[in-house]
């Protein structure tokens, strides 16, 4: 998967190519709107990560401009401004999606998936993970065979890990996706904090192999494998 | 209001010319008649003494021409007299009755004032003439009736006169009042026409150097450095959004890129996440800041909001953490009242409260949110919790940006400072209010007051 990233922050830029190639995307950097506009005629890619704000042309110019000439790719806008009409602003402008500054890490993974993803059929009736397994349509939830007693919270909570598993999901996105809120806040964050205390004691509590973890910092993962770094993909 | 405190004003000069006014006439009314007084006793005077050395000169060299005098002369009213026997006296002095009044002994030879049986008025001077080894009391008076008569008339006209020309003033400063404080009750209009919202505009200023156009000219500085800060302040919110968030996003995404290199140990990891979480909170504050800037200058995204089922979210969404401790949360929910509201910001008020309740009170604790109609009219919302109280000195405080009762207890409870100021900032920028009191019960309760909701079209 091959991925422009402009931008025009130079730490910013860097910390995203080291830790998109991390995760096994090749990211290719550009500095300015030109530059971004020349690399897309040059060279072809799977994604478009634009800054708003860009020294010369803004961002939403060369969206704009990029869409006319007849790029279909799929554009993820980052933005530091977070008002209505500025995200008003920027879909009509052709963004497929958008992330507020300072966004979480994992958050920016799982948005990018989403846009690459789109489109492709996907099989959501069953998630698994190990021996866990939810059924979407009864909404049962079962561990080893055994009937897990959750909560529609809890039972979302866990489905949205499971959907991302292996991949850490951030306490931003439980926010947004789960408890649809788009402020965060320390009552909140305590919230997501206690279902996650919940869930893991009756997801793992009983059994040895534990698969809800704890990234301090960061989020938290669902994943069957013991060793302490996400799997790359 | 104002308005009012400038006719008052108006009044006030009004009065205080008036008052200076009448102190004026009165001393020049007064001066006036003392001067004529003065001047016309010393008429009667100069008359009396003349008549002295008239009498005088014909008792000294025509004794026989005196009876000629006391008959038709032109001196009318004298007497001459020779120790106790009466000399001469002249016809109109016995007419006048002077006789009976006047006796002999006690005249002294400065003019005296003297009233006849027929309330005549009569000035009266004598003087000795020693003449001839024998000493002669020469006695004139002149009628002073006519003088006063002047006098009392002039007396007349100055008080007929006094109080119309003071109610004239008075209608007068009035009027000079009104038209010399007119500028300022148009300055007064306009001042208050500019706003926060409508900032732009200016007083009226005209060439002519006088205060009120210095006035003006101070004032419209003064709007204009207004209008400047308010630009920058809202410069600054969205500078400082997109400043902070820069950096912080850099942070961020270098941390927990380094968290995904394979190689990372244990330790680093560890190390990486402890900073990560700090520059969580960080975000949290400036986010939280930023909330605060959008509720300080009313930015609101509005929209219809139903405040009971706000409430039963943020006590459905807060009840987790209450179960954790083994905690209630009641919901008293006695009535409706529907906003246009950000539910954002109004859920962030509510949702600040609540969790503090929970937070304080002890395990096993319930925490009461009642939302009823008083019979004013007005809507409350009131959280109580069993907690241990705030004391009274710092009930004012709790609401003020980054303030903490007790720093360490607080802040190992998680918290950025701001709850109780973005609760209230959120509930003002909605037109209510929010006060901290004691809970009859033990603990604390916080009041949010919603004015009576406008008769629904």
């Amino acid at each position: 998967m091959r991925v422009l990233v402009v931008e025009d922050e130079r730490k910013i830029a860097d910390a995203l190519k080291l830790g998109l190639e991390a995760e096994g995307y090749q990211v290719v950097l550009a500095a300015t709107g030109e530059e971004g506009f020349f690399c897309l005629n040059s060279e072809s890619f799977d994604l478009l990560l634009l800054d708003r704000m860009l020294p010369g042309r803004d961002g939403l110019e060369i969206l704009k401009t990029m869409r006319a000439k007849g790029f279909t790719l799929p554009v993820l806008v980052l933005t530091g401004r977070d008002t209505v009409e500025d995200r008003v602003v920027g879909l009509d402008s052709g963004a497929d999606d958008y992330l507020v500054k300072p966004f979480a890490f994992p958050e920016l993974l799982a948005r990018m998936r989403l846009l690459l993803r789109r489109g492709k059929p996907e099989n959501t009736m069953r998630l698994t993970l190990a021996d866990l397994e939810l059924n979407l349509s009864t909404r049962q939830a079962l561990r080893s065979d055994q009937h897990l007693d959750l909560t529609s919270r809890e039972f979302e909570l866990l489905e949205y890990l499971l959907r991302h598993q292996g991949h850490v999901v951030s306490r931003e996105m439980l926010a947004h996706d789960v408890w649809k809120v788009r402020e965060r806040s320390t009552p909140l964050d305590n919230v997501i904090d206690v279902n996650i205390a919940r869930l893991r004691r009756k997801v793992d509590g009983p059994f040895p192999h534990k698969l809800i973890r704890t990234i301090r910092g960061v989020g938290f993962m669902a994943t069957a494998h013991d060793d302490e770094t996400a799997p790359t993909e | 209001m104002k308005l009012r405190r400038l006719s008052n004003l108006r009044l006030k000069f009004t009065l205080l010319y008036g008052v200076a006014l009448i102190v004026i006439v009165l001393l020049f009314s007064i001066g006036i008649y003392t001067f004529v007084q003065r001047l016309l006793i010393s008429q009667i005077d100069n008359h009396l003494r003349r008549d002295l050395a008239t009498v005088s000169e014909y008792l000294r060299n025509d004794p026989a021409g005196l009876q000629k005098l006391a008959n038709f002369g032109a001196v009318h009213l004298f007497r001459i007299r020779d120790g106790n026997r009466t000399l001469i006296t002249s016809q109109e002095w016995v007419i006048a009755g002077l006789d009976t009044q006047v006796s002999g002994g006690d005249l002294a030879p400065s003019p005296i004032l003297l009233t006849t049986k027929n309330k005549q008025l009569y000035r009266v001077q004598s003087s000795l003439l020693p003449l001839q080894d024998k000493l002669y009391q020469i006695v004139v008076a002149h009628e002073q009736s006519n003088y006063q008569r002047t006098l009392n008339t002039l007396a007349l006209i100055i008080l007929l006169i006094l109080p119309v020309s003071v109610a004239l003033s008075l209608v007068v400063g009035y009027l000079i009042a009104g038209r010399v404080l007119a500028p300022v009750a148009a300055i007064t209009a306009k001042a208050r026409e500019i706003n926060a919202e409508n900032l732009a505009a200016r007083l009226p200023v005209t060439d002519e150097d006088n205060e009120f156009n210095n006035l003006a000219q101070v004032f419209n500085q003064t709007f204009s450095r207004l209008e400047d800060s308010f630009e920058r302040l809202r410069h600054f919110t969205s500078d400082a959004s997109h400043e902070l968030r820069t950096p912080l996003t850099a942070i961020r995404s270098i941390g927990e890129a380094a968290l995904q290199q394979q190689r990372i140990t244990p330790e680093s990891a560890e190390t990486i996440g402890s900073m990560l979480e700090e520059t969580d909170r960080l975000v949290q504050t400036v986010e939280s800041l930023l909330l605060l800037s959008r509720a300080d200058s009313h930015a609101l995204l509005k929209e219809p909001v139903e405040v009971g089922d706000l409430l039963a979210d943020v006590v459905e969404f807060l009840s987790v953490l209450a179960e954790e401790k083994q905690q209630q949360i009641l919901f008293e929910r006695q009535t409706t009242l529907q906003l246009e509201a950000d539910s954002c910001m109004l859920r962030r008020a509510f949702l600040n409260l609540v969790d503090n309740a929970v937070k304080y009170s002890p395990e096993r604790a319930t925490v009461t949110v009642r939302f009823f109609r008083q019979q004013d009219g007005t809507t409350l919302v009131e959280v109580a919790d069993q907690g241990p109280g705030i004391p009274d000195q710092d009930k004012l405080r709790v609401f003020d940006r980054f303030y903490r009762i007790d720093n360490g207890r607080c802040r190992e409870k998680g918290g950025t400072g701001l709850g109780l100021a973005i609760t209230r900032a959120s509930v003002e920028a909605h037109g209510g209010e929010v006060s901290v009191h004691d809970n009859p019960d033990g603990g604390t309760l916080f009041r949010v007051r919603f004015a009576p909701v406008q008769a629904e079209p």
